[in-house]
């Protein structure tokens, strides 16, 4: 059975090349020869790049090993609140201000953008690196009362690291029981301002809420590099950082 | 009879996969047998310089040393060798963060890149950031057709195609750029208009092939493999088009064991690939014009830079 259909086989490919394509002999397919690189010796041009990629990496390495403070413990994240989100949030807040010119009510970031601990210890701006890979830029909003009830609506449902709120979740619903904006009840006459990441307002699930804004102002502020300059103002003032637990946000039955 | 060449990938399952028609006239020299060309690529590299670090899912894979090392390797066993990039030179280390991408663009120079296009990341600077870093450091062109960069510092500097004449061979190269919106703020976008992917990369394509005679038309792309949410893409743009055999791609960070083939709209393949990202892997693609079958073989590997 085999002999017979090979030829015939055989004869259609032969055809099918006579009439379609010009072939001078038969073609015999071969693999191109992959070269195996995985044990490629080292080159001139390796060297070459070896060579100049050196000063880089010991300067940033020296940069990135430098410390810029220490912290007593290791600091996590977590819900309702947590060491490492109050500092974080704290932190938005306090160098959002300074480049704002203005004092903010409310920071809001995500535990999510928050991508490992603080160690205890030396804390160096490599670290600093770890915790804030992504290049996020602070954005301060102009919010109504009414959104901001949203927006406070919104963290009562996720327990997000926030700051300037004290806030009581009730248990069963997960929904605002009690809150303070700077200490005082929320008045949905006035304006609030917050601050967050890029992230936060144009592509979260608070995006559409804060969406229903009356001022957006990009800082052009690197979250990282607000968080690596207030622990660098704090290792220059021979302050160790010490982030509590206050209670700004606690689950009631 | 016409006279064509034919592509044939070798351990495809398909057989022949015929690759647009090509004409032998354009070959320089009548004495050679065949011609090979070995296309190189990365995509993404996103300033990842040295290998990824320890702890991470590629921990080892990567770096531009080990990239040096198989590129010399390669380039003394094969005569011609052709290294592109699709775009996403810049940002996710803090190299770039310190030295604003200016020891990516020299390495790149140093390492013998042919050309570029550009990603979206790449104007994370800004576009004059970019600009200043490539008329100061790079030896290669940047290769986009679909971003009209007139009234910009671009202007003037990228290039829509290049064509690279091996021993003969014609490979006409072109750039395609992905859609800014939602992606590349306008304040970094920095004036410059955006036109219809498909419909640029069709005419350039067209123009290689027809006026300039190319045999083998290649568009890096930085579209991406296949998107989410249904924008244009490798795999959406590919049988929207007549003269590309080769789709470089990027943007997705997609690794190809090997590429898609997919058919045009006048059913002639077209050869998708993608490398991944970060430089952990070297996409190579080898070509072979053979004069005596009067076809083109080809084939590719995913090269673990490690």
């Amino acid at each position: 059975m085999r002999k017979i259909v090979l030829p015939l086989a055989l004869l259609a490919l032969s055809l099918g090349a006579c009439t379609r394509y010009f072939v001078g002999k038969p073609v015999k397919l071969q693999p191109i020869a992959i070269s195996d690189t995985v044990t490629a010796p080292s080159s001139a041009l390796s060297q070459t790049v070896d060579k100049y990629l050196k000063p880089y990496h010991d300067s940033l390495d020296a940069q990135m090993t430098a410390v810029l403070t220490t912290s007593p413990r290791r600091l996590t994240k977590g819900t309702p609140e947590s060491e490492l989100g109050n500092l974080m949030a704290d932190l938005f807040r306090e160098m959002g201000q300074e480049r704002f010119g203005k004092p903010i009510d409310v920071a809001v970031t995500n535990n999510g953008g928050i991508r490992t601990d603080l160690p205890q210890g030396n804390i160096t701006l490599g670290k600093v690196y770890e915790v804030m890979p992504f290049d996020n830029d602070l954005v301060v909003l102009t919010l109504s009362g009414a959104t901001m009830q949203k927006v406070i609506d919104f963290l009562a449902q996720r327990k997000e690291p926030q700051s300037g709120l004290k806030l009581v979740v009730d248990k069963a619903t997960n929904k605002p029981k009690e809150v303070l904006i700077g200490g005082k009840p929320l008045n949905t006459e006035q304006t609030y301002t917050l601050i967050t990441s890029d992230y936060m307002a144009m592509s979260s699930d608070l995006a559409p809420i804060v969406k229903n804004n009356q001022g957006y102002k990009a800082l052009n502020y690197l979250m990282r590099d607000a968080m690596a300059d207030y622990l660098r103002r704090k290792g220059k003032q021979g302050q160790a950082i010490d982030p509590k637990k206050d209670g700004r946000t606690t689950v009631v039955e | 009879m016409q006279r064509r060449i034919f592509l044939q990938h070798i351990f495809g399952a398909t057989g022949a996969v015929a690759l647009g028609t090509l004409s032998f006239e354009t070959w320089a020299s009548p004495l050679a047998k065949e011609v090979k060309i070995t296309i190189l690529h990365t995509n993404d590299q996103h300033s990842r310089l040295e290998p990824f670090p320890k702890g991470d899912r590629m921990a080892g894979r990567g770096g531009v040393v080990n990239r040096a090392r198989i590129l010399s390797k390669i380039r003394s066993e094969e005569q011609n060798v052709l290294l592109f990039d699709a775009g996403d030179i810049f940002q996710g280390t803090p190299y770039f963060n310190f030295y604003k991408g200016r020891p990516e663009i020299e390495l790149m120079s140093q390492m013998g890149y042919d050309a570029v296009t550009m990603g979206n990341h790449d104007f994370d600077g800004g576009l004059d950031l970019y600009v200043n870093q490539i008329k100061a450091y790079a030896k290669f062109p940047v290769l986009v057709a679909n971003y009209d960069f007139t009234g910009t510092s671009m202007e003037g500097l990228a290039q829509p195609y290049k064509i690279f004449n091996v021993q003969g061979v014609k490979v006409g190269v072109f750039g395609i750029g992905i859609s800014p919106d939602g992606l590349i703020p306008q304040k970094l976008f920095g004036g410059t208009k955006y036109l219809d992917p498909v419909k640029t990369a069709n005419e350039t394509a067209a123009m290689l092939r027809n006026e300039k005679k190319c045999s083998l038309v290649v568009c890096l792309s930085h579209l991406g493999y296949k998107m989410d949410g249904g924008e244009m893409s490798d795999l959406l743009m590919a049988p929207q088009t007549k003269d590309i055999d080769v789709i470089i791609g990027g943007h997705t960070h997609t690794f190809l064991n090997e590429p898609t083939i997919l058919k045009n709209q006048a059913g002639k393949s077209v050869i998708i690939n993608q490398a991944g990202w970060g430089g952990a892997s070297l996409g190579r693609l080898d070509f072979r014009f053979d004069r005596v079958s009067k076809k083109v073989y080809f084939e590719s590997q995913a090269v673990p830079v490690q």
